[in-house]
């Protein structure tokens, strides 16, 4: 379980309604917090070089995702979607911050953008700001499986559809398949990834893709109703994302009232490939947002 | 070079867009207007071989290379009224399709504003030439390049709603050709109108440094168009048409010199410019179409491919397929005299 945590951070738990919660936490009472949602197949060392970089600046908040260790697994799909982690989200922000006064800046990459997005919508009065990389919002994911060309990028969420079949393969060949997976998106597979790992951020964690689907056609009809983002709003794209094709500047206004999309050469974990870049990026947007 | 402006620089071209605006300059203010169209002079130096202009009297000679330095203004002036048409669909949904980064859009913004103010400094400089020649700037633009009504305007536009990219390609020639023009004009400026030498520096100076955003723009689809699965097979045939709809409109636009036989008796100008047009009429079609082609002075500039050396090198890199011009021939320019004032030369009122 070493390769999941970051040696800087302390580990916090809470149990959420009967399940063993995970995240990291720098103790940073007095500033600003920065909330990370990490992807799949990941854990929140996803973030270590933004960790390094804010560290000092903000209060990190890095949850652990339902079923990526030491995050438990549940055996309710439901337990993995994006309601259900949204009310762990906001319960970890109460738990950080009892008071709720201090300002919130979201992150999210990949799948950790659905989280980022949700718990944004939900605290508009302390939102800072929201950053995403390489991620989009449930809503922006239903529409886009309407389309061939995101469909096909995103075959393996029907894959991860298939009951039993993928746990199977992760169990028996779970490093094969995270360096498979980071190949896929043009990332070398890092020494921190070992077996154990590959396991821990693949086997329970890839219902959230169960969940998501399941979760998709209400997400996509209630569109109209979700109100925008006040807040400022980054998106980091990585040009050469195998997974998801590129945000539209159509796409995000619903969503958004005040936003700026950057492209930087790259790959799907663009805040790892790139991360002096993106670090760079996301220093301007948080300094711009801290601004009164 | 041009070729090699990275639309992913965003720090490079945020400080660009601080250049260009700490550096634009104002029509009205930063020109001096008040000197007037010196007609004695000539506007572009010429070949007098390459336009068979070797018998032609010096007046015959002074009016082509006015008229050839009208017909340049109005033909870059023309480019930037179909640019200004184009903005949506040739710019803004393909920024909005991939909005690479803000400066990106600041610095399209800046470069639209831009041609806008270069059309309409052509524009005034062709009103000057028209009050000192006395014909209304509408009677000379008959004669001239013009984009709409055009079959070109409506082509590179129908390529641009569907997605294309041949204005861009259209774009970075007349770019690269802009400033061509003014090295042959500084080369030969002590012999033409210093007017229209200062229109062309002003404009030259935006040129060098917005020339690049054709360019930005074509890199900016290649890394786009990279990470698509399946090609736009579509785009490979951008630039030949292009190229296609360009050298269509350019010779079917220098038919309308023909117009000249109409302001004949107006002023010496368009009676000397008919007569020097006589004599370039006496050549083969073929061969006038072989000239324009490749030695006519400023048209084969913009028709020939091989003139537009980093367009040529971008294209080169990406095996887009292109029309097979022959090589342009050397060809050697000289400004025409200045003349003394004289009777013929003074207007006569229509």
């Amino acid at each position: 379980m070493s390769g999941l945590l970051h040696p800087e951070l302390p580990l916090r738990r809470m149990r959420l309604r009967g399940l063993e919660t995970a995240w990291l936490q720098s103790e940073s009472q007095d500033r600003p917090i920065l909330m990370m949602f990490h992807g799949f197949p990941d854990s929140p060392t996803t973030w270590r070089e933004q960790i390094r970089e804010f560290g000092k600046d903000f209060e990190i908040v890095a949850p652990f995702a339902r079923g990526t260790s030491p995050s438990l697994y549940s055996r309710e799909t439901r337990r993995y979607g994006m309601k259900s982690h949204l009310v762990d989200h906001l319960q970890i922000l109460r738990q950080v911050d009892p008071a709720q006064q201090r300002r919130v800046y979201c992150l999210g990459h990949d799948l950790g953008a659905v989280h980022a997005w949700n718990v944004a919508r939900h605290i508009p009065h302390r939102l800072g700001g929201l950053a995403i990389i390489n991620g989009v919002s449930l809503e922006q994911m239903a529409h886009r499986l309407l389309t061939p060309r995101q469909a096909l990028k995103s075959w393996y969420i029907g894959a991860f559809q298939v009951p039993q079949l993928p746990e199977f393969l992760v169990a028996r060949w779970a490093g094969s398949l995270l360096r498979f997976a980071r190949r896929l998106g043009a990332h070398a597979p890092e020494a921190i990834e070992s077996e154990g790992y590959a396991r821990q951020v693949m086997l329970h964690s890839l219902n959230q893709y169960r969940a998501m689907l399941r979760e998709a056609p209400e997400a996509a009809w209630s569109t109209r109703k979700l109100p925008r983002i006040d807040a400022p709003v980054l998106l980091l794209w990585g040009h050469e994302d195998r997974f998801l094709i590129p945000p539209h500047h159509d796409e995000i206004s619903p969503y958004a009232r005040r936003f700026q999309i950057r492209i930087l050469r790259g790959n799907h974990w663009l805040h790892r490939d790139q991360a002096a870049e993106v670090n760079r990026h996301l220093r301007n947007f948080l300094s711009e947002g801290q601004t009164p | 070079m041009m070729g090699t402006m990275d639309p992913f620089n965003d720090v490079a071209l945020g400080r660009q867009v601080k250049l260009q605006k700490e550096r634009a300059w104002d029509m009205d203010l930063d020109l001096d207007w008040s000197r007037g169209v010196d007609l004695t002079r000539g506007l572009l130096p010429v070949d007098l071989a390459s336009l068979g202009l070797e018998g032609a009297s010096a007046e015959e000679v002074l009016a082509v290379s006015q008229f050839l330095g009208l017909i340049v203004n109005n033909t870059i002036s023309e480019m930037e009224c179909v640019l200004d048409r184009l903005k949506d669909c040739a710019w803004a949904d393909q920024l909005k399709a991939y909005s690479v980064n803000p400066e990106m859009w600041d610095l399209g913004e800046l470069f639209f504003v831009e041609e806008r103010k270069h059309s309409q400094i052509f524009q005034r400089y062709l009103s000057c030439f028209c009050e000192k020649v006395g014909v209304a700037p509408a009677e000379m633009r008959d004669l001239l390049p013009q984009a709409f009504g055009a079959r070109f305007a409506d082509a590179i536009m129908a390529n641009a709603k569907a997605g294309g990219i041949a204005f861009w390609w259209v774009c970075a020639a007349v770019e690269e050709v802009s400033i061509k023009i003014w090295e042959q004009m500084y080369r030969h400026r002590t012999g033409l109108d210093p007017l229209f030498l200062e229109v062309h520096q002003r404009h030259l100076e935006e040129e060098a440094r917005h020339a690049n955003y054709a360019f930005l723009m074509l890199n900016l689809y290649h890394a786009r168009q990279s990470q698509a699965w399946i090609p736009d097979l579509a785009r490979q045939t951008d630039l030949l048409l292009g190229e296609i709809y360009m050298s269509g409109w350019v010779l079917a636009q220098l038919a309308r010199t023909r117009k000249v036989t109409g302001l004949r008796r107006r002023h010496p100008f368009f009676d000397a410019l008919h007569g020097a047009l006589q004599k370039i009429n006496q050549e083969p079609l073929w061969r006038l179409i072989y000239g324009f082609t490749t030695r006519t002075p400023y048209v084969s500039l913009l028709l020939n491919r091989h003139n537009h050396r980093e367009r040529e090198q971008l294209a080169s890199q990406r095996r887009l397929w292109r029309i097979p011009w022959p090589k342009p021939l050397r060809i050697d320019l000289v400004a025409p005299g200045s003349i003394p004032a004289s009777a013929s030369m003074k207007g006569r009122v229509a």
